[in-house]
């Protein structure tokens, strides 16, 4: 009797539900030894990568965002810690960095993105983000002292048409916590918040959201707090020389501090598998909009980040995206059939400022609808941040 | 701000309830509501959305991450304890034949994770009786 052997790549939220809710849904096959869940991963932690955004401002630490990665897995997963050099998806292999080559008869990549701040020329010198711990903690810095001057905030898009950023809400809702910040440290008044948005934001133009609901409201609520905005502003380059970003549109801005977005690629490993269309070197991986399997090779699945589609690249996708595959590899291995599909729901709590929140949910066919932000919206957020969210890595919630 | 003087005359004129399915919708609500607002039935809903809404006001993000830790702590356990016997479980039935005492005590000496996971058992049984202790100590001690 052979063992089908399923592999995930990655041990980020997506990759982490996806093998436990896996080895839940296959579990008759695994306990009679016909089936084998593995998840590689080359970190031995799981980090919160959403709540980066809180480091900061200096509401969370680095221990509060990250637990052993073998602590959030089932028992039955076979936990490699190991590095994907290569993915040969025409002979259903991968190799890793040990040396091994694993033969896999259905895949999950989930291997998220890399945030690539150098591809825009002086940007890694000069600006910052909260995409990654190290870096927020920069940011952290700057912000805890800044007292007058002006916080220039910009967002980059991937140049892959119809494909966003990471978390799309994330400039907004820092933009915000932004401003209560220099509220509460006594210096807003000293301090300009210029909150910026590119010509091209997916099917968007000169808009300051990537979609239209929120981006009519946006306005409103900027100007209720004093933050000015501005349309039409794609970075092109940054001189830290002068602390100057300048725009594809021509213009040029002084900054005391650049809090941009920056821009984001696949990792090293589906870059280099020579499967990816998109432009720009970005690498993500032409996935079927319904079913999520890597276009041309049925038994690999793609979720998370790392796909093409025109779908938040944000944990609370890789929710609605992680059934659907388990529901298809399961109706592969017992039926031979495919039998869900992703009807790209998305949903999340964005945080407006430290003490709001706003619940939002969006698909394929439905933009967000902007609701009131409310107390009990940020109880709701905080309480995921600090509890809901190590359930929903688990595959309980 | 309205400035309707009346709510007949706020409900007469509002733009979202002045077309048939909403008036519809209205009149079928108040029918089912009359009774139970001649019967006094809402106070206690009035009350209830009143303290529910009082807690919300009390609580802060301190108590929010305490009882979010707490859920996490509970889930944790929860997932690790069922999991572990599910897997423990599954190893026990697929033994075509049952080890001896003496074998399982041989496996006991000689693996290591079974020695650490029994630790951790005996460390949880001196927290345990550590407590007690002290509450023995207490009772003896009297007022």
């Amino acid at each position: 009797m052979s063992v089908k052997d399923v592999i995930v790549v990655g041990g980020g939220i997506g990759g982490t539900m996806t093998a436990n809710n896996l080895v839940n849904k296959l579990y008759p096959e695994i306990r009679a030894g016909k089936v084998r869940v593995s998840l590689i991963s080359n970190d031995p932690w799981h980090w919160y990568k959403p709540a980066f955004m809180y480091v900061a401002f200096g509401k969370t630490y680095k221990d509060e965002l990250r637990r052993p990665l073998h602590t959030l897995l089932a028992p039955e997963v076979n936990l490699l810690l190991d590095h994907v050099q290569g993915f040969d998806f025409k002979a259903s292999r991968l190799r890793l960095k040990s040396g091994k080559d694993h033969q896999y008869d259905y895949l999950v990549v989930s291997t998220g993105c890399v945030p690539s701040p150098e591809r825009i020329p002086g940007l890694k010198e000069a600006g910052d983000h909260f995409y990654q711990h190290d870096p927020a903690m920069q940011l952290f810095e700057k912000l805890r002292v800044i007292e007058k001057g002006r916080v220039f905030i910009g967002v980059t898009f991937p140049k892959t048409p119809n494909v966003p950023h990471q978390c799309g809400i994330a400039p907004m809702e820092t933009t915000l916590m932004l401003d209560e910040y220099l509220r509460q440290r006594g210096v807003r008044d000293q301090v300009e918040i210029v909150y910026t948005y590119p010509t091209v934001a997916q099917l968007m133009r000169n808009c300051l959201f990537l979609q239209r609901p929120v981006g009519e409201v946006l306005p409103s609520v900027f100007e209720a707090r004093g933050i000015k905005h501005q349309t039409g502003f794609t970075l092109k380059e940054v001189d830290p020389g002068r602390k100057v970003a300048i725009s594809e549109e021509g213009q040029e801005v002084e900054f005391d501090v650049l809090m941009q977005t920056p821009p984001i690629r696949a990792v090293d490993a589906v870059l280099d598998s020579g499967v990816s269309q998109a432009p720009n070197n970005e690498g993500w991986l032409p996935t079927n909009r319904q079913t999520l399997q890597l276009e041309g090779y049925d038994n690999v699945f793609v979720m998370g980040d790392t796909v093409d589609l025109p779908v938040s690249k944000a944990g609370g996708t890789c929710h609605n995206q992680s059934p659907v595959i388990v529901n298809n590899i399961a109706g592969l291995l017992r039926l031979g059939r495919l039998v869900a599909e992703f009807d790209g729901k998305v949903q999340a709590i964005a945080q407006m400022g430290f003490s709001t929140g706003m619940p939002l949910w969006y698909d394929y066919g439905e933009d967000v609808m902007p609701l009131p932000a409310t107390k009990i919206g940020s109880m709701m957020r905080n309480g995921f941040n600090r509890g809901v969210y190590w359930g929903v890595a688990r595959g309980m919630v | 701000m309205t400035d309707k003087t009346s709510i007949t005359e706020l409900v007469r004129d509002h733009p979202m309830l002045n077309n048939p399915g909403a008036l519809k919708g209205l009149d079928a609500l108040l029918e089912r509501i009359a009774p139970l607002l001649a019967a006094q039935r809402f106070d206690n809903i009035v009350d209830l959305l009143s303290a529910v809404s009082d807690v919300i006001n009390m609580a802060d993000n301190a108590m929010v991450e305490k009882l979010a830790h707490d859920y996490e702590g509970l889930i944790a356990a929860v997932f690790s304890l069922t999991g572990a016997m599910r897997h423990a479980s599954d190893q026990a039935a697929r033994s075509e034949t049952l080890p001896s005492l003496w074998q399982i005590i041989k496996r006991l000496n000689s693996d290591e994770d079974m020695r650490r996971g029994l630790l951790v058992a005996v460390n949880m049984l001196a927290l345990l009786g550590r407590n007690v202790q002290r509450e023995r100590e207490l009772m003896q001690a009297g007022d």
